[in-house]
């Protein structure tokens, strides 16, 4: 069994998630890096996209999506501070669709310089980016 | 001599009205808990965002990012306004109401714009009816802010400042310093000038009661600080040690996490005002249960007598009315 490492996932309003994985894999600003047990030290700021993790005993994979924020590894611990962050099995598609038609809704009667046009627009990326990896 | 019905009516009327203020205390002591449960659960992020910020403001070398530079001279301030959706926790709401309002006159008279953001029904009632324009403005979330609150009101705050529209933005809130104390700050949080985590619900609780909730209330408290404790070692572990390589670069890291750190400062604002709500509301419940009760024991004594004068009239008669009639 390879050597493990904590990593943590946290949420402005929680932590998601703080376990012991062997592999980590997550969509860094220069493209996607795989992180493993005394991976040179890296801090990263974090694309749209997904972050894998395997733990030592699980066969299965965790997915979490995520957007925005940070990820920090030192090669024995992997911290992901991101904006948004969600395990994929969690999401509902029902729910993000609605989220979706809701914020293009609210597009449509904003005016067209109005600032929170782009807090609409990165909503609607980002339930688009749930659905898709819900799908997945 | 006032009628014995009147006052049985009156203390009947006091005793249902402190039923209801009782009520209201614990519930609001139990919402406390909630709310501090929020808090806690918030703080990792907090903390870690300020340390890595912390750790790498002394790498960047000159960082551009508009959010940083200091406008002078300032021509248009945002105020947030943060209060409660219901009134009955005592000065809660017009503390903050007050500060503003002064704020933004004190502002105007200098010739600076001020564009008022407000969070809670108090906030938008009161606006209206000085009217004060509103730019942008949330209800019913006051008990229980979302993050996608925060994130729209820091949007359009960065959005704002970015394209030199606002010179300044200011949060006035409550800040929960205890579960019996709350202390109406105000907080420039753009520009950014410094970076800092403002610690909630830290110090001595001194609550002024002694009774079983504070206990739990003040023992909640404790377990924050823990967490926060907790919290801070998780983030600084992995922090500081070694030659960290920064992708894209260590000033490109620090530009992208400074707009989430403004949304933190506001997402905390906003629960630290939560947990301020309800603190307040328990205290002014607290003490309208503590008048009703010396209300209703002064209203008893004047019943009872009312009702021994009553008797000692009736029996006055009667033997004035015997002695008549033995004397026949």
């Amino acid at each position: 069994m390879a050597p493990t490492m904590i990593c943590d996932i946290v949420t402005p309003d929680h932590l998601l998630f703080s376990d012991e994985a062997e592999f980590v894999s997550a969509p860094a600003a220069g493209g996607e890096i795989g992180f493993m047990y005394l991976h040179a030290p890296i801090m990263s700021t974090l694309r749209m996209g997904e972050i894998r993790v395997r733990k030592p005993d699980a066969e299965a994979v965790r997915r979490f999506a995520v957007s925005g924020g940070y990820i920090e590894a030192d090669g024995r611990k992997v911290v992901v501070l991101a904006s948004r962050a969600i395990e994929v099995s969690t999401v509902d598609v029902e729910i993000s669709r609605e989220r979706i038609a809701h914020n293009e809704k609210r597009l449509t009667e904003l005016s067209a310089d109005d600032p929170r046009r782009a807090f609409c627009r990165d909503e609607i990326a980002w339930q688009n980016h749930l659905v898709r990896l819900a799908q997945s | 001599m006032p009628n014995l019905r009147d006052i049985k009516k009156r203390i009947n009327s006091v005793e249902s009205t402190r039923q209801i203020t009782r009520t209201m205390e614990m519930v609001a002591t139990a919402k406390i808990r909630r709310a501090t449960d929020r808090i806690v659960a918030a703080t990792p992020y907090a903390t870690a965002m300020v340390d890595v910020l912390e750790a790498i403001a002394g790498r960047a070398s000159n960082p551009e990012s508009p959010l940083l530079v200091v406008r002078s001279p300032i021509k248009r301030i945002a105020v947030v306004a943060v209060t409660s959706d219901r009134g009955l926790a005592g000065g809660f709401n017009s503390n903050v109401l007050r500060a503003v309002d002064r704020f933004v006159a004190l502002k105007r008279g200098e010739g600076v714009e001020c564009d008022v953001i407000a969070c809670g029904k108090k906030a938008i009632a009161y606006f209206k009816y000085r009217k004060i324009p509103i730019t942008l403005s949330f209800r019913d979330q006051s008990a229980d802010p979302q993050l996608s609150q925060a994130r729209e009101i820091a949007s359009l705050i960065i959005d704002g400042y970015v394209k030199e529209r606002l010179d300044q933005v200011v949060v006035f809130y409550n800040h929960a310093k205890n579960v019996a104390d709350q202390v109406m700050t105000s907080e420039v949080i753009l520009p950014i000038e410094k970076v800092e985590y403002h610690e909630v619900g830290e110090g001595e609780s001194t609550a002024s009661y002694s009774d079983e909730s504070a206990k739990a209330a003040a023992a909640h408290a404790a377990v924050l600080v823990e967490a926060r404790a907790a919290a801070r070692e998780v983030s600084s572990a992995a922090l500081l040690q070694g030659d960290f390589d920064y992708e894209p670069s260590a000033t490109a890291v620090l530009e992208a996490l400074l707009p989430s750190y403004v949304e933190t400062r506001v997402y905390h604002a906003l629960l630290d005002s939560a947990a301020g709500e309800q603190g307040a509301r328990r205290k002014a419940m607290k003490s309208a249960t503590d008048n009703a009760t010396e209300m209703v024991s002064t209203l008893t004594r004047l019943y009872n007598r009312a009702r021994q004068g009553a008797i000692t009239t009736e029996i006055t008669e009667i033997v004035g009315g015997a002695a008549a009639l033995e004397e026949e």
